[in-house]
């Protein structure tokens, strides 16, 4: 079954390279994606067989066989986990767009309200991203400083929003 | 012995004279691991010519990929890592060169050439006219900057905006420049690039954004990512190194009257005092790399994974050689200093540098009959670009 996963996911044209295990009874997979930005939500839906957990990561650790290196890659999904709050669901619009906007450019999956753009390795040309779409889907031009210091998903949502209704 | 300085310090290299720790390291121990006070990581000083100049041609065991500053690789690589020329190592490295080269070529580099030697003059006159004025900020920002923005096709309009934001990104003209401004500032010249690549895209010009995002490589386009950070790293690394080399170009002349006569009286040429002009300002005072398997050099074992630094402002006053390293001297030949790199990385900008800077010069032998201090000039507080950034001048 971890096999199948990691095949297709091989085989996905967004994905790098991938390697899948089972981690305390969860199907992990771990995937570099092939180009600048992965959405894991458009892979879920293009594949048969869905892993309970993506982590996606800039390159895939060898050991010195070439074979991924695992003790490394369970160490990356930990961090992960420990950069991420407690679940709260994103609640209104704005926190629902922003949300699916953060997923697709963290590459990370069910961003929460309580979440935090940088501690979840946003970084300044992420934050530019943001902006751009921000400018383009909701007609409003953000500061940089505004995303630096409302680094928090639902804080980020009320200025966003509190500055397209001026 | 080797006296103790934390190289990481921003006001240190501003606010002290190094040469004395330069020498000694040089001496006594010219490949020298520091643990700097930060507790931080702590990485390798290099400082001889002989060595400063090997790493920089040695791709085979250094990289460029993780990042090519020390703040940056110490805090766990630069964000921009593969996505800009300079820190991108092998095929694609060369690929991205070959497609800015031509614009950068010596050749290249003479579309602005008329223009920039017309504004160096204006501005001189401009300078002459008033008397007094400030030679870093009124004629030596706006000359590499104008270039560069004409070359990236920035119309005028933004230009001064930009200017603001990246004289502060990377340096600092005040020790209590915070990080945030930094980000701030930094984000913004991105957000401007990606608005600009996405015009460009639709409405394709004669400039280098248009260039980029036309570019293939292996019949694929560049990422945005790469466009955007390679249009960020031309403004930073044309802007403020150029500024440092001419403002403190003036600086010597002025404290080196005889150098100062030899340039008016045609005793040196202008292409040689350039070269001078580089070695003695070095505004990458050092360049980092990361070394990828163990490595020796000058006895001391380098470890894979080990944060090289390779300090150019030393190496430039290596005595073994440079005669008399410390003295400012415009006919010097052989000049073969590192201020622009060496190997893969060499310099991109080198061709337009020296274009900018020969402008200058050429302008102050041509119309400047004296010059003199009117102030006290001012250094920038950075651990990795140096010189100044005010020196107030009276001009006849
Ligand atoms: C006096 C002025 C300048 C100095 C001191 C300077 C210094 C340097 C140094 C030391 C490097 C090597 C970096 C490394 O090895 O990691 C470099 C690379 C580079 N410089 Fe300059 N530079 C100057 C002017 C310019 C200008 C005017 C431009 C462009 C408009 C420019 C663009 C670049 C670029 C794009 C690279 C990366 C090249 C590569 O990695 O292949 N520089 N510069």
């Amino acid at each position: 079954m971890t096999q199948d996963i990691e095949r297709s996911l091989r085989d996905h044209a967004s994905v790098g390279s991938a390697a899948v295990t089972v981690e305390d009874d969860r199907v992990v997979a771990f995937v570099v994606p092939a180009a600048e930005s992965l959405s894991l939500r458009e892979l879920r839906t293009a594949l048969a067989d869905t892993p309970d957990e993506f982590v996606v990561l800039p390159a895939l650790p060898l050991a010195g066989d070439g074979t991924p290196d695992w003790a490394e890659l369970s160490r990356s999904r930990g961090d992960l986990r420990r950069r991420r709050q407690p679940y709260v669901a994103p609640r209104n619009d704005m926190e629902r767009y922003l949300a699916g906007l953060w997923e697709d450019l963290l590459g990370v999956e069910d961003i929460g309200a309580d979440d935090d753009f940088f501690t979840l390795g946003g970084h300044s040309l992420l934050a530019v991203r943001i902006r751009m779409r921000l400018q383009r889907d909701h007609g409003v031009t953000v500061p940089p400083e505004v995303l630096f210091e409302n680094s928090v998903l639902h804080e980020q949502a009320a200025v966003v929003e509190s500055m397209r209704e001026a | 012995m080797t006296l103790a300085l934390d190289l990481t310090d921003r006001v240190l290299h501003s606010t002290e004279d190094l040469s004395e720790f330069w020498r000694d390291l040089r001496h006594n121990n010219p490949v020298h691991w520091l643990d700097p006070t930060d507790g931080g990581p702590g990485f390798w000083v290099l400082t001889t010519y002989e060595h400063v100049s090997a790493v920089y041609r040695d791709t085979k065991h250094f990289t460029s990929e993780r990042g090519n500053v020390m703040d940056a690789l110490r805090a766990g690589g630069d964000s921009a890592a593969k996505r800009m020329l300079s820190l991108t190592d092998g095929p694609r490295h060369a690929g991205i060169r070959s497609i800015l080269m031509k614009t950068f070529s010596k050749r290249g580099v003479e579309q602005v050439g008329t223009r920039i030697r017309s504004v160096a003059r204006s501005l001189v006159e401009s300078a002459l006219a008033a008397g007094e004025c400030d030679f870093a900020k009124d004629v030596a920002a706006p000359i590499p900057l104008m270039a560069i923005c004409d070359l990236l096709g920035v119309p005028e309009e933004d230009r001064w905006r930009i200017f603001d934001l990246t004289s502060s990104m990377v340096a600092s003209e005040t020790p209590d420049h915070t990080q945030k401004d930094a980000w701030r500032n930094k984000n913004e010249v991105l957000f401007y690039f990606a608005n600009m690549a996405e015009g460009r895209r639709v409405e394709p010009r004669d400039d280098i954004v248009s260039l980029l995002t036309a570019a293939q490589i292996e019949n694929a386009g560049l990422t945005e990512d790469e466009i955007i950070f390679n249009c960020y790293s031309l403004i930073l690394g044309g802007g403020e190194t150029t500024r440092m080399s001419i403002g403190g170009a003036v600086l010597a002349l002025i404290q080196n009257p005889s150098q100062w006569q030899a340039l008016k009286s045609g005793a040196v040429s202008i292409d040689s005092a350039v070269e001078e002009v580089l070695r003695w300002t070095t505004p990458s005072m050092h360049m980092a790399r990361t070394a990828l398997s163990d490595v020796e050099i000058g006895g001391k074992l380098i470890r894979a994974g080990d944060i090289v630094t390779l300090w150019n402002v030393s190496a430039n006053r290596d005595e073994t050689v440079f005669d008399s390293p410390d003295t400012f001297d415009l006919a010097r030949t052989p000049n073969k200093h590192v201020t622009l790199g060496g190997g893969s990385h060499f310099c991109l900008g080198a061709h337009l540098a020296r274009l900018e800077i020969n402008a200058v010069l050429t302008a102050l032998r041509d119309m400047v009959s004296g010059m003199e201090l009117a102030g006290e000039p001012r250094r920038i507080y950075s651990n990795f670009l140096g010189g100044v950034c005010h020196v107030p001048v009276s001009l006849r």
